[in-house]
């Protein structure tokens, strides 16, 4: 198989001394002015470990010191150099403009959670308040209404919540090019958002995640970076498609 | 893999997961292709129902646009 | 390990809380989820019958959940008419209470009767 890293402009540039995954050498497969870098690959091999997934990191790493990347997903692999020069033909118009959009850029990424544990009680929803009033509600309207009015409450509440994430993202997302917010809060891991940030406004982007930090609003945040724009490509499945995942203004 | 979960390492393995496995271009072919979608988080189930949509709306769109530029071309 | 990332940062996490309940919590997904292989629901021969029937109930609890957010969605949704509603909900009334009752008969409680969902997981989304 032929393992594919990411799609890259400047195809004519000398690619990096790096090795890829197990070692293998990195070619690149060209079309036009765009480039796959990738490397040969025993499929049967592929381990899903740390240590692979950031020798692909650093193998994407490598590329953007001197080039736009895109970074492929890890373990994307297709049978021959042919096909994966059918790809590029084939997307090759989102893949340029995916390439102009992330060219100088880096991927910073945010995550939230409220500072308080999830308490699964809940207060008890007032008969009277939710939005339906039943006419001589019988046993099973009250059940599905009392099931309404919970579920009202849970949605109130994550409303809430976002509006305070909301707040410190629509600061940060000034001092980035673009940028998005997830939709809706997971329970289990928060609520994320990823920043695309000219390399040379990365020190000033910390520095205003440093302020926002401080003042603590109940939301409590990570933030790691810089990366790859993973979250800023479109080409790919899943719905990945960043332009999409923007939250409502 | 450790067991430390504050560990920093931990944080940055974490979110590299959460953007090599679920983001990044995706190459979709004709023949066969391998997307490591079973893996350490997210297990491949739901990133294939997504995909199987996705993927015909890309070939779609990708024999769309290739017509187009062809036609364009002459 | 890595040391040759050219973007310039030895690690990646530019903030993080101070905090070590905060910390853990943002590291939980790598810790719950990692498997080798995919769980198993484990029978054991010597009490197959309590297995199976927690087995079969988790399934069952699953789809009850599921039909039941369905039915408030529509319920909201002010499609259904009072008739409609009254019908559904004495429905889903009983089926929770005869969860309830097996629930009992069993020794069972919610937090064994709860699948761990994987990848579907964020598909049955949390908030309802």
């Amino acid at each position: 198989m032929i393992y594919v890293y990411a799609i890259v402009d400047r195809p004519e540039t000398p690619l990096p001394g790096q090795l890829g995954l197990h070692d293998e050498a990195l070619t690149a497969v060209v079309w036009r002015d765009v480039a796959a870098v990738v490397s040969t690959f025993d499929a049967a091999q592929l381990a899903r470990t740390a240590d692979e997934l950031w020798r692909h990191e650093n193998v994407v790493e490598a590329l953007m010191s001197n080039r736009a990347v895109l970074p492929a997903r890890f373990g994307t692999m297709l049978p021959s150099r042919q096909q994966i020069g059918d790809i590029l033909r084939s997307f090759y118009r989102t893949l340029v403009q995916d390439i102009e959009r992330v060219r100088g850029h880096v991927e910073i990424g945010m995550r939230f959670l409220s500072n308080i544990e999830e308490s699964a009680e809940l207060e008890q929803p007032p008969a009277a308040s939710n939005r339906f009033i039943a006419r001589g509600a019988g046993p099973g309207s009250a059940y599905l209404l009392a099931r309404l009015a919970r579920k009202q409450q849970l949605q109130d509440r994550q409303r809430a919540k976002l509006g305070l994430v909301r707040d410190v993202y629509d600061l940060l997302a000034r001092h980035a090019n673009a940028s998005w917010l997830d939709r809706e809060w997971n329970d289990r891991r928060g609520i994320s958002a990823a920043f695309l940030v000219p390399r040379d406004r990365i020190g000033s982007f910390r520095d205003v995640v440093g302020e926002v930090a401080g003042a603590n609003r109940g939301v409590a945040l990570l933030c790691t970076g810089p990366w790859p724009p993973y979250s800023f490509v479109r080409t790919g499945a899943g719905g990945t498609d960043w332009s999409k995942r923007r939250h409502a203004s | 893999m450790q067991r430390h979960p504050t560990n920093r390492d931990q944080l940055a393995l974490s979110e590299l997961l959460d953007r090599a496995l679920n983001k990044g271009v995706v190459l979709w072919g004709d023949a066969t292709i391998s997307v490591a979608g079973v893996d350490l988080i997210y297990v491949g189930l739901k990133v294939l129902l997504a995909s199987v949509d996705t993927a015909e709306r890309l070939r779609q769109n990708a024999r769309a646009t290739a017509s187009a530029d062809t036609e364009a071309a002459e | 390990m890595r040391a040759d990332a050219t973007l310039g940062s030895d690690q990646k996490v530019i903030h993080a809380p101070d905090d070590h309940a905060l910390l853990e919590r943002f590291a939980r997904p790598l810790n719950d989820a990692p498997r080798e292989t995919p769980e198993r629901i484990v029978i054991d021969p010597k009490k197959v019958e309590h297995d199976l029937a927690r087995l079969v109930l988790s399934v069952i609890e699953l789809l009850r959940q599921l039909l039941e957010r369905q039915a408030i969605r529509r319920v909201e949704s002010g499609m259904l008419s009072d008739d409609e509603i009254e019908r559904l909900g004495v429905t889903l009334l009983k089926l929770e209470t005869r969860m309830g009752e097996l629930k009992v008969a069993f020794g069972l409680g919610n937090e064994e009767l709860t699948l761990d969902l994987g990848p579907l997981r964020d598909l049955v989304s949390e908030c309802e």
